[in-house]
């Protein structure tokens, strides 16, 4: 498989009261074509706007730094505004985590669909509508032509996160971004939403990112997950090499919170501690303050991200170090 | 539906009638009449003239003379204005008031909200600064200054437009700026505030994330949602400028509805006073309605139900 989508030490930063904060700092990975990666980590780790960055959709306050964007072999850091707008919704698609607010409430569901294929197909309104439908179906809305002149008050949470699919895959991308998809939506649609995505990725062969903190969901759809924290990877790998040879302590603490009923325990097993504040950021690695095997070179410079087997790898001092231990 | 607009037609009414009662009251209030002049009229002659416009009656028989009337939409002989039946003055004077009132609010729409989209669009840099500036001086100057400064220095000085009178386009330009000097400053930034607020949320990066083009995001999907204040605002000042400005005819000199109504006050013409006030009354209630069924037009959440 080839790479889709290849990013090279990017670096984000955001205009704040305190000076340019980076709240991306210096991470690389790739997708390869029909690939599911996960990115995972808590509110603040930077992974939506790692996301945001690649589709140059960062709040007027953000810019990108320091980097590459490699799509599907263009270099993205080249492209300026107009020339994104032929990526977006036609290359890479996006939906986000809100679905109650992420539809124009003043516009049809249909309208706010064939818009989109219009944009990016030169085909008769017609045939952009029938397109529509046709995909509405897909995401298994009932009634799909009737829904079509509908607007999004009249959905469902869940159905409106169907619309969100519907719209970003109706031209074919080559990529997904989900943006906390299913985070805004309760239990049971949860299941269907990621049903219906592994479904659909089968149906179009297309890559998918998905941005989550819930590690079921991961371990559901993704082959391989990228664990962030504090702006930087920590940790990435295939599936089972992150949940059951994990490498980072922090990763190793993400299971462990991870809710189980088969153990008996009554209590979560939470990360003590809080996430790093960016505005004054760390010198060494961004986790050593909730670090249970904190050393002092932690604390003092950021530790290499290394690969000791092929595609799974830290960035971990205790990695550096030589001893493994027993996590 | 139906059941609508008769509920609606209904409170209409039942508002006028309350705005009939405290006009007519409020009026009768004011001492002095018609009748009163600098030299102060031989005793005869007022009664003769009370008794002219039955003013000589016990005023709750006056009240319900002059609610009858009305209910026949008729306003009655103005006092003042020998001769001339209120009906008359309003059919008159309206149109010249709400032609400049209309090109005056034409320019308001044209220039407000652009000028507020704008400053959204180029928040905190000079583009908004300077826009801001310039809405900021017109919400506080008042039109009677903005008026006069225009009149000298583009009519007198400049010698560019008429000075005053309402006989072409071109004398229509100064008043019409005069008149929408405070809406448009304040449109421009309503337009800004919601703009701002709207261009923040999640359907805006959702219709960036399909690739449409700025243009389409603001015009489209950004415009239609904050949109609706002005609407509210239009509303009202529709019925504002249309009704005509007392302070602006009087210094084009445009023989207005404006002019009418407030001389008619200090004149205690009181069938001028009540004609002008039910008709300013009823359109007001008339562009409410109107204001309330474009809500609906624009925003699908909304339904014309109480």
């Amino acid at each position: 498989m080839g790479k889709l989508l290849e990013i090279k030490n990017l670096r984000t930063a955001f205009k704040t009261y305190a000076g340019e904060v980076c709240a991306v700092n210096g991470i690389s990975f790739c997708v390869s074509h029909g690939e599911a990666v996960g990115i995972v980590g808590e509110s603040g780790s930077g992974k939506s706007v790692t996301m945001l960055s690649v589709m140059k959709l960062l709040a007027d306050n953000g810019r990108m730094v320091d980097g590459d964007i490699l799509f599907d072999g263009v270099r993205l850091n080249d492209y300026d505004d107009r020339a994104m707008q032929n990526i977006r919704g036609k290359s890479i698609g996006m939906i986000f985590q809100d679905p109650m607010t992420s539809l124009n409430p003043v516009f049809t569901v249909g309208n706010q669909m064939v818009e989109a294929i219009l944009k990016h197909n030169r085909i008769p309104r017609q045939q952009a509508w029938q397109k529509a439908v046709d995909m509405l179906k897909l995401v298994g809305i009932p009634n799909a032509e009737g829904r079509m002149k509908q607007y999004p008050h009249e959905f469902s949470g869940g159905m409106r996160q169907r619309v969100m699919i519907a719209m970003a895959l109706s031209c074919e991308p080559k990529l997904l971004i989900a943006d906390e998809p299913t985070t805004a939506l309760d239990v049971t649609i949860q299941a269907q939403i990621i049903e219906l995505m592994k479904e659909l990725k089968n149906k179009i062969n297309m890559a998918i990112i998905l941005i989550t903190h819930d590690l079921g969901v991961v371990a559901d759809i993704c082959e391989r997950v990228i664990v962030m924290y504090g702006g930087i990877i920590v940790e990435q790998g295939k599936l089972d090499e992150i949940f059951y040879q994990p490498l980072h302590p922090y990763t190793v603490g993400l299971l462990n919170s991870i809710p189980r009923l088969n153990l008996g325990k009554n209590r979560l097993e939470p990360i003590e501690g809080q996430p790093p504040d960016m505005i004054h950021a760390p010198q060494g690695c961004p986790f050593v303050a909730r670090c249970p095997r904190a050393m002092k070179i932690c604390d003092m410079a950021k530790p290499e991200y290394v690969e000791p087997s092929e595609g799974h790898g830290a960035a971990c001092w205790l990695l550096l170090k030589g001893h493994r231990g027993e996590m | 539906m139906a059941q609508y607009l008769v509920k609606r037609f209904a409170y209409s009414v039942l508002t006028l009638f309350i705005i009939i009662t405290i006009t007519f009251f409020l009026s009768h209030a004011i001492p002095g009449g018609v009748y009163t002049t600098e030299k102060p009229l031989p005793q005869s002659i007022v009664n003769n003239i009370k008794a002219k416009y039955g003013l000589d009656k016990p005023l709750f028989q006056q009240y319900l003379i002059q609610l009858n009337n009305i209910v026949h939409l008729d306003f009655g002989m103005s006092m003042v204005n020998e001769g001339r039946r209120v009906n008359d003055i309003i059919a008159q004077h309206f149109p010249k008031s709400a032609l400049l009132g209309s090109f005056s609010i034409l320019l308001c729409l044209i220039l407000g909200i652009p000028l507020g989209i704008l400053s959204a669009l180029k928040r905190d840099r000079w583009q908004d600064n300077v826009s801001m500036i310039i809405a900021t001086i017109g919400v506080t100057v008042p039109s009677f200054v903005v008026a006069t400064l225009t009149q000298y220095f583009i009519s007198v000085r400049l010698k560019w437009l008429p000075v005053m009178g309402f006989t072409s386009f071109k004398h229509m330009v100064l008043p019409a700026v005069a008149l929408s000097f405070f809406p448009l400053a304040f449109i421009a930034r309503l337009v800004r505030s919601n703009m701002v607020e709207v261009l923040e949320q999640d359907y805006i990066r959702t219709a960036r994330a399909k690739g449409l083009s700025r243009g389409v995001v603001v015009f489209k999907h950004a415009l239609k949602n904050s949109i609706m204040p002005v609407i509210t605002y239009l509303g009202m000042l529709i019925a504002t400028i249309l009704t005509g400005s007392f302070v602006i005819e009087k210094i084009f000199n445009i023989p207005g509805l404006g002019r009418f109504y407030v001389e008619s006050i200090s004149n205690r013409d009181y069938t001028t006073i009540m004609g002008i006030t039910v008709f300013y009354a009823a359109f007001l209630i008339l562009m409410n309605f109107v204001v309330d069924v474009v809500y609906v037009l624009i925003d699908p959440r909304i339904k014309l139900k109480q």
